[in-house]
């Protein structure tokens, strides 16, 4: 039996270490978890294919269709988003981020969807057409 | 068991399911689920020091029977029998072995092992390990809510001659 008596500073300081570590785990599991990949589809055709807990600074790709559809896709870690795009009803871009596989974020008028799944085909067979 | 020891334990029941009750309809704006201020386990915790194990585990098995009944749902029983259960253990193995003054060191294993309780017993009912996610905010939780309960449990040790 093991008997414990310690000064009252030692448990303070072990419970603050305690802490510490705790706060850097959580932060080291949210950069290593969730492997989300986006497929940005045109046409039912993947033409875009985004690592998104690899991304370290924010950016924006630009799709454009034959009939002269643009939509401006905003890439940030762990989450993507369409910024702004030329179509008549705006949904695209009044879509807030996604970051897991439920949502897809889909314009219509441009036939371009952004889908989140873990390969693409689990995502590309429900576009095919 | 005299009167006056059964009269006292049933007042702490008493306390501890109102702490239980009145706990559960305090939101926490945290994004964990789970993350509790843990209050009743001052009770247990005096318990403990008073008595001994054994009342206050009646006093514990009391207050997660009926706080389940009256506060969220009778579900929610598996989750706090759960980490009721691991709080107690690590809490009565522990309490001998510290000073009174100390006590909030007791409470702070207590609290920890409610939490890995909880999360252990949510893992095997949504059937994924992946809520374990939340297992290091919540140890910062539990180190601090357990300091503070502890402190409260520390303050009230004192009395412990007139129980």
């Amino acid at each position: 039996m093991i008997i414990v008596i310690m000064k009252t500073k030692f448990w303070i300081i072990l419970f603050c270490g305690l802490i510490i570590a705790s706060l850097g785990a959580y932060f080291v599991l949210q950069s290593i978890s969730v492997p989300s990949v986006a497929y940005v589809f045109r046409d039912g055709e993947c033409v875009e294919e985004i690592d998104l807990s690899s991304v370290s600074e924010p950016y924006e790709i630009t799709v454009t269709t034959d009939d002269g559809g643009v939509n401006v896709i905003y890439v940030e870690n762990g989450h993507i988003s369409i910024s702004s795009a030329n179509c008549p009803d705006q949904i695209c871009v009044r879509h807030s981020p996604i970051s897991d596989g439920v949502e897809p974020i889909v314009c219509l008028p441009n036939r371009i969807v952004v889908q989140i799944g873990k390969s693409e085909s689990d995502v590309a067979d429900s576009y095919s057409h | 068991m005299s009167t006056k020891k059964l009269t006292a334990m049933s007042i702490l029941a008493a306390i501890a399911l109102t702490i239980f009750v009145a706990e559960a309809l305090i939101p926490i704006p945290a994004p964990v689920p789970g993350v509790k201020l843990g209050l009743a386990n001052v009770v247990t915790l005096i318990a403990l020091v008073f008595w001994g194990p054994r009342e206050a585990g009646m006093i514990l098995t009391v207050r997660i029977f009926l706080g389940s009944l009256f506060a969220v749902s009778f579900s929610s029983i598996i989750f706090s029998a759960a980490g009721g259960l691991l709080c107690f253990t690590a809490m009565s193995l522990t309490y001998r072995r510290f000073p009174l003054s100390q006590l909030w060191v007791v409470s702070i294993f207590g609290a920890v092992s409610h939490n890995l309780g909880q999360l252990l017993a949510a893992a095997f009912v949504m059937g994924t390990a992946s809520i374990l996610v939340y297992t290091p905010l919540l140890m910062v939780s539990a180190v601090i809510t357990g300091a503070f309960t502890g402190l409260c449990a520390c303050y009230l040790a004192r009395y412990k001659k007139y129980f």
